[in-house]
C-alpha cells in the first residue's frame, strides 16, 4: 500500500471540471468509465453527457469487461462470387485505452487475468493489445461494502497496485495522486483543469486514508487454502452449496477474475463470423461433450469446481488466486452461496 | 420509430417477407396463384412447412434477426387442418405471441398470420399485396431492442 | 420471523414419521435478507430451517434434482401451484411428495428495504402483524407490511397452498387480501403509446447479461437442453445482444404460457432488477383472458397451448 506523501504528484480537480476533463481525454484515446444502470454500475465507454457513478463500491459489474469484453467480435468472413472465402480481422485501436474509477480489486483481478490471457503458451491478440494500451486512473474506497474483503486477500481500499494515478474523493472535488511516469504522461496535458495540492488538502486526504479500515479478518493463506480444499473433494459440505445452487451465471459474470469463455460462429456458408462470448462452468452445458457425455453432470460437481478452481488449480499452476475479495458474487447470489464461507470453512486455525 | 427517417433516402428498398406457407394449403393456394398468371409483388420468400402448427415462435423471431422485415405464417382454415387440429393448436400460440410481440412494442405488421386455402390463388395474391404494403409502410427491420437504425445498445 | 423452534419441531417430526429421504426448506444465508434453501436429510439437522418474509424463492424448483425420493417440500401458495403444474406435467408423482403447507403471508422486497436501509442485517427485522419492525442502532423504526410487499405477492390470489398434507397454523405476521396492483401495473404499460412502451423494455430488457439466473430459478424450465444451449440449430448465442436477449425473454415467455404461476421468482432472483412481472403478468393476464384459465389450480384440465377449441379467438387472423 502507497502512503500519501508529499514526493507523490498530487493535483486537486473540482467535482464540477471532472466531465470536462473526461470530455478531453476521451478525444485522445479510448476512455471506460463506471456508468450507473439500472442499479448497478457497469463500464462503458465514455461519452459525452454520460452520468457517471463513482460511489458504487465496487461497480456491480467487474471492470475485466474493458479487457476481456462479455461478447468480441474475433473476424467475419465473406465468401466472394469467386467462391474464395475472405477474412477480416477488427482493426484495433492503437490509441492508449484509459479505465477510469477502477477500484483495488479489480486491478488485483487484471492481474490474474494477465496469467491466463499473456503468460502462458500463446498470448490471446486481443487481450494482448487492450493490455498494453491500457492505462489506469484507480480510485480509493472510502466506503468499502459489507461484501468486501479484499483486505484477505491481498488488496485494500486504498490500495494502488495496477494504478497509474490514484484519485481520492474528497469534499466536493478529487485528488489525483500519480503514481507511474505513464500517469504522468496522462495526465501532463490536462494539468490546465486541475489545481497543485495544498498541505491542507493533503492533510485532510491522510486523514481519509487512516480513517478508512477495512478489517474483515486476517490475511488468506493460499497455500494453505489449496491444500485443506484439495483434500476435501468428497467433502458433504460441497453438497450443501450445490442443494442451493441454482447453476445461473451470476456469480461467474460479475466474477473479476473468471475468464472462461466459448467460441461460437454465426452465419452462413457465404458470410459470417467468429464471437468470443463469456461463459460459466455454472452452467450444465459447460462441460457436456458432443457425444453427450458430461463429466460435470451434477450440480455438486459444478460448484465444487468453480472454488477448486479459484483455490486449488490457480495456485497449483502458480498463478494468481482466483479470488480478490471484491464480494460481488457474495453479493449478487440469489441464494446466498458464499465464498467467504467456503474460504472460513477450509481455512485452517491460526491463519 | 425511426424507420421514418430512414425509409426517406431508401425508395427503392423492397421489403423481405418470410412466407412459412402449409403445403396442403397456402403453398398449393401460392402455386394456384402462379398457374392463374395472378401477379403480386416479389417480396415473400416462401419456406414449406406441414402444418402451420410447425412453426413456432423461435422461426418467427430468427427470420427477422436474420434479415426478414415481417414474417408470414399461413395455414388451413379453421376445420380443414390435414392433420385436423394443427391449425388450432397453432391459432393459440399465435394469437399470445401477436399480443406479446405488440406489448414488447414491436410492430403488428411485423408478424402476421392468416388462413389460405389450396383454392384461394387470388387471396393468396391479395394478402401478399396486403402484407406487402403494410410491411413497406413500417418500413425496414432493424432489430430488435433497438432505438437508432444500426446502432450498437449493448456494451457488454 | 416465524417460531424457528416449533417450525424445527414439527418438520422434524413429519421427517421421521412419514420416513422422507429429505425435506427441502429455507436455512439461513450469509447475506441480509437472503434465506439459502437447504435440504434437509439428518434428524438433527432440522434446527438450521427457517422461514421469514424473506423467503420467496419458489422451492418447487429444487424437487427436479430430487426425482424418485420421497421429499418432504415447503409450500407457500405459489410453490403449490407450481408443484401442481408439475405433477400435470408428470415430471413428479404427488405420492413421492409431502407437502407442508405455510399460509403465505406475502414475501418482502429485499431491494426496496435495502435501498431505504443501506447496510440492513437480517437480524434487524422483525415481522409481526402487519408490521414490520426494523432495529436501527437503538432506533426502533415501524413499517408496514403492505408497503414492502413484493409486486407479485401484493396482487397473489392464492396465498394459502391447498391439498397440502399438513397445513402449518398462520405465521404471527401476515398481509392484506391480493389486489390487483399487478394487473393495473400491466394495463398502463399496454395502454402507452407504443414508442414510450418499446423504450421502456429496450431499457428494462437492454440490461440482461443473460446470466439465465431467471431460467434456472424457475421450476417450469426444466429442458434438459434449454433452446438457448441448442447448436443444431443455433437459435441464438450466448453474446448478450439485443436480439439474442429479445429472442431468449420472448420464447422463454410462450413457454411459460399456461404454466407461470407468478410467484416471482425470476424478479427476484436477476441481478440487474429487470421487471420481468411485466412481462409474465402480461402473459398470464392474457392467458385468463383469452383461454380462461388460471396455471396450477387443478390438475385435471388440460394446460391452454396443448388443447384448443373450435371457439378460440380468431381476430389475429388477417
Amino acid at each position: 500500500m502507497t502512503r500519501t506523501n508529499t514526493s507523490d504528484s498530487l493535483w486537486i480537480l473540482p467535482a464540477d471540471a471532472l466531465p470536462a476533463f473526461l470530455s478531453a481525454l476521451a478525444e485522445n484515446g479510448e476512455l471506460w468509465v463506471p456508468v450507473p444502470v439500472g442499479e448497478g454500475a457497469r463500464f462503458l465507454p465514455y461519452r459525452e453527457g454520460l452520468p457517471i457513478d463513482l460511489t458504487q463500491t465496487p461497480p456491480a459489474h467487474p471492470a475485466k469487461s474493458i479487457l476481456f469484453p462479455h461478447s468480441e467480435v474475433l473476424f467475419t468472413y465473406h465468401r466472394g462470387d469467386d467462391g474464395i472465402p475472405a477474412l477480416t480481422v477488427p482493426e484495433f485501436d492503437s490509441r492508449f485505452l484509459v479505465a477510469f474509477g477502477v477500484r483495488s480489486c479489480d486491478l488485483h483481478a487484471i492481474n490474474a487475468l494477465d496469467a491466463i490471457f499473456l503468460k502462458r503458451s500463446v498470448p490471446d491478440t486481443g487481450y494482448q493489445q487492450r493490455r498494453e494500451r491500457l492505462r489506469v486512473i484507480g480510485i480509493a474506497c472510502l466506503s468499502p461494502a459489507a461484501t468486501c474483503f479484499c483486505d484477505r486477500m491481498g488488496g485494500g481500499p486504498f490500495d494502488t497496485t495496477g494504478m497509474d494515478v490514484q484519485i481520492v474523493p474528497f469534499e466536493e472535488s478529487y485528488l489525483f495522486r500519480i503514481l507511474t511516469e505513464g500517469g504522468n504522461q496522462l495526465l501532463n496535458p490536462y494539468l490546465d483543469y486541475f489545481q497543485a495540492a495544498d498541505e491542507g488538502a493533503i492533510r485532510k486526504i491522510a486523514a481519509l486514508e487512516e480513517g478508512t479500515s477495512l478489517q474483515t479478518g486476517q490475511p488468506v493463506d493460499f497455500e494453505d487454502l489449496s491444500q485443506a480444499i484439495k483434500t476435501h473433494n468428497d467433502d458433504p459440505y460441497w453438497e450443501d452449496l450445490a442443494n442451493a445452487c441454482l447453476g445461473c451465471g451470476i456469480c461467474t459474470f460479475v466474477c473479476p477474475v473468471c475468464s472462461c469463455f466459448t467460441l461460437v460462429d454465426e452465419g452462413t456458408p457465404r458470410a459470417g463470423r467468429r464471437v468470443r462470448a463469456w461463459d460459466a462452468c455454472m452452467f450444465s452445458t459447460f462441460t457436456k461433450e458432443a457425444s453427450g457425455h458430461n463429466p460435470r453432470g451434477a450440480e455438486v460437481a459444478r460448484v465444487k469446481q468453480r472454488f477448486f478452481h479459484k483455490f486449488y488449480y490457480c495456485i497449483e499452476n502458480e498463478e494468481p488466486p482466483g479470488c480478490v475479495g471484491c464480494g460481488r458474487c457474495v453479493a449478487q447470489c440469489p441464494t446466498s452461496i458464499d465464498i467467504r464461507e467456503v474460504i472460513r470453512h477450509y481455512q485452517r486455525e491460526g491463519t | 420509430m425511426a424507420e421514418q427517417a430512414h425509409k426517406t433516402g431508401t425508395s427503392s428498398w423492397e421489403p423481405r417477407i418470410v412466407a412459412f406457407l402449409c403445403r396442403w394449403c397456402s403453398y398449393a393456394g401460392a402455386d394456384l396463384a402462379g398457374v392463374s398468371r395472378i401477379s403480386y409483388p416479389p417480396t415473400t420468400r416462401v419456406i414449406l412447412v406441414p402444418c402451420s402448427s410447425r412453426i413456432s415462435p423461435y422461426h418467427i423471431l430468427k427470420a427477422l434477426i436474420e434479415g426478414a422485415d415481417g414474417v408470414l405464417v399461413s395455414g388451413c382454415h379453421p376445420g380443414d387442418c390435414h392433420y385436423l387440429t394443427g391449425n388450432l393448436l397453432a391459432r393459440r400460440r399465435f394469437i399470445l405471441l401477436k399480443r406479446l410481440l405488440a406489448y414488447l412494442g414491436i410492430e403488428e405488421a411485423r408478424v402476421k398470420f392468416s388462413w389460405i386455402s389450396a383454392s384461394e390463388g387470388e387471396e393468396f395474391a391479395q394478402l401478399i399485396r396486403e402484407v406487402t404494403e403494410e410491411v413497406r409502410a413500417i418500413g425496414p427491420f432493424h432489430g430488435f431492442l433497438r432505438e437508432v437504425p444500426g446502432e450498437e445498445t449493448h456494451d457488454g | 420471523m416465524t417460531d424457528k423452534v416449533s417450525l424445527a419441531r414439527t418438520l422434524q417430526e413429519v421427517f421421521q414419521r412419514e420416513g422422507l429421504d429429505g425435506v427441502i426448506g429455507y436455512a439461513a444465508g450469509t447475506t441480509p435478507l437472503r434465506p439459502r434453501p437447504t435440504v434437509v436429510t439428518k434428524p438433527e439437522a432440522f434446527d438450521s430451517l427457517v422461514f421469514d418474509g424473506f423467503c420467496v424463492q419458489n422451492l418447487a424448483n429444487y424437487l427436479h434434482r430430487h426425482r424418485g425420493k420421497r421429499m418432504g417440500i415447503l409450500v407457500k401458495g405459489c410453490d403449490r401451484r407450481a408443484v401442481r403444474v408439475l405433477v400435470q406435467e408428470k415430471q413428479i408423482a404427488r405420492e413421492d411428495l409431502y407437502l407442508i403447507g405455510i399460509p403465505c403471508p406475502g414475501m418482502l422486497n429485499r431491494s426496496q428495504l435495502l435501498e431505504e436501509y443501506p447496510g440492513l442485517q437480517g437480524d434487524q427485522v422483525a415481522e409481526e402483524g402487519d408490521t414490520l419492525y426494523l432495529e436501527l442502532s437503538g432506533n426502533r423504526v415501524t413499517l408496514s407490511r403492505v408497503d414492502y410487499l413484493l409486486p407479485t405477492c401484493r396482487a397473489c390470489r392464492h396465498r394459502v397452498p391447498d391439498d397440502v398434507d399438513l397445513l402449518l397454523d398462520p405465521l404471527p405476521f401476515t398481509s392484506p387480501e391480493a389486489d390487483g396492483s399487478l394487473a393495473d401495473e400491466v394495463k398502463s404499460i399496454a395502454e402507452m403509446e407504443g414508442e414510450e412502451r418499446a423504450g421502456l423494455f429496450r431499457e428494462e430488457l437492454s440490461r440482461c447479461i443473460l446470466c439465465y439466473a431467471c431460467r434456472n430459478v424457475c421450476p417450469f424450465c426444466y429442458c434438459e437442453t434449454c433452446f438457448t444451449d441448442s447448436l443444431q440449430p443455433a437459435w441464438m448465442t450466448p453474446a448478450p445482444e439485443p436480439d439474442n436477449i429479445f429472442f431468449y425473454h420472448v420464447n422463454r415467455m410462450m413457454h411459460m404460457a399456461g404454466r407461470c404461476v407468478t410467484c416471482g421468482s425470476c424478479e427476484w432472483a436477476c441481478p440487474e432488477h429487470i421487471q420481468l412481472r411485466l412481462l409474465y403478468g402480461k402473459l398470464v393476464a392474457d392467458v385468463e383472458e383469452l383461454f380462461a384459465y388460471e396455471p396450477g389450480l387443478d390438475e385435471t384440465t388440460p394446460q391452454p397451448l396443448s388443447h384448443f377449441s373450435e371457439h378460440d379467438p380468431d381476430e389475429h387472423i388477417g
